[in-house]
């Protein structure tokens, strides 16, 4: 692909590339913004290579997963050092304060994030894919890394334990 | 509750999670630009090639020179030659009958078989 034709594709997925990064960091902006970061540099000196097997948005989407667990993996070994414990940067809370309508779906926002960190890693990756980003159980299973049958179990099982978790009010 | 109301009640929860998402996102300028950055400064793949090979070679260097100047190592003791300082004890009356063969009208030869020669015959 030719770099022009790659950075276009690559800034028109970006707004979407952040909100996967964000999803696999656990909403921690400042280190979702690291891992696209990463990808980027990785897609630019060639570690990270689109080879047409999948669309763009699968394999750019598949780097991001991968990134964001290496930075994941990283930052568990730093926290392990004596000297960096209590360092971690917290998870970004929903910023308070406007209206009364803004604030209670701000509050509906943070209660299904919770929601979602409860389920296991994957069940959280598929509903994330399959319900905000639109990809096909097929192509979801492409970027974990996973089998199709696998795709589906999780994304079956996370859509039940995501209904049971959350209260009526947040599924209206 | 239906599949097909599930399912569009978790896409809407979902949405609600990622409401503040384009608050939060970067420009795509910013990160593009920190990561070409980057690009520039890590060392390209020859860089580690040269310094690789260089730190090989002076270490092989390193390796010679120390082998040069250090004295010449002793021969080490082999098993072929080795004798145990209790092996005397295995030097029976009987051995050298029993390691060589002997030779019709010769007399034995193990001196301590061979009867003792009488110095004194023959003088008168």
């Amino acid at each position: 692909m030719v770099p022009a034709e790659l950075e276009r594709q690559i800034a028109q997925l970006h707004p979407a590339s952040f909100a996967w990064a964000l999803a696999c960091t656990r909403w921690n902006a400042a280190e979702a913004e690291e891992v696209l970061q990463s990808v980027y540099l990785r897609i630019l000196d060639g570690r990270a290579r689109f080879g047409g097997r999948s669309s763009f948005k699968t394999w750019l989407f598949g780097v991001v997963k991968n990134v964001a667990a290496e930075h994941r993996r990283r930052r568990w070994l730093e926290e392990l050092v004596p000297w960096r414990w209590g360092g971690a940067t917290p998870p970004a809370e929903p910023s308070g304060g406007g209206p009364a309508e803004a604030l209670e779906s701000a509050q509906r926002g943070a209660r299904v994030r919770h929601a979602l960190a409860r389920l296991g890693a994957r069940q959280r990756q598929v509903l994330e894919l399959v319900f905000f980003h639109q990809l096909t159980l097929e192509e979801s299973a492409a970027v974990m890394g996973v089998a199709l049958g696998t795709a589906r179990a999780h994304y079956h099982r996370g859509k039940l334990r995501l209904l049971a978790l959350l209260e009526p009010e947040d599924l209206r | 509750m239906k599949p097909d109301d599930a399912e569009a009640r978790i896409r809407a929860a979902l949405g609600e999670a990622h409401r503040d998402d384009g608050a939060q996102t970067p420009s795509f300028e910013r990160v593009w630009r920190a990561a070409r950055q980057g690009d520039r400064a890590r060392p390209s793949a020859l860089t580690w090639l040269v310094t690789c090979a260089s730190l090989v070679a002076a270490m092989g260097l390193a390796a010679w020179l120390v082998s040069r100047l250090g004295p010449p190592p002793a021969p080490l003791p082999t098993g072929t030659h080795w004798r145990g300082p209790t092996d005397f004890l295995l030097e029976t009356p009987g051995l050298v009958t029993l390691r060589t063969v002997p030779e019709l009208g010769s007399t034995s030869a193990d001196p301590l078989l061979r009867p003792p020669v009488d110095e004194r015959r023959g003088t008168p």
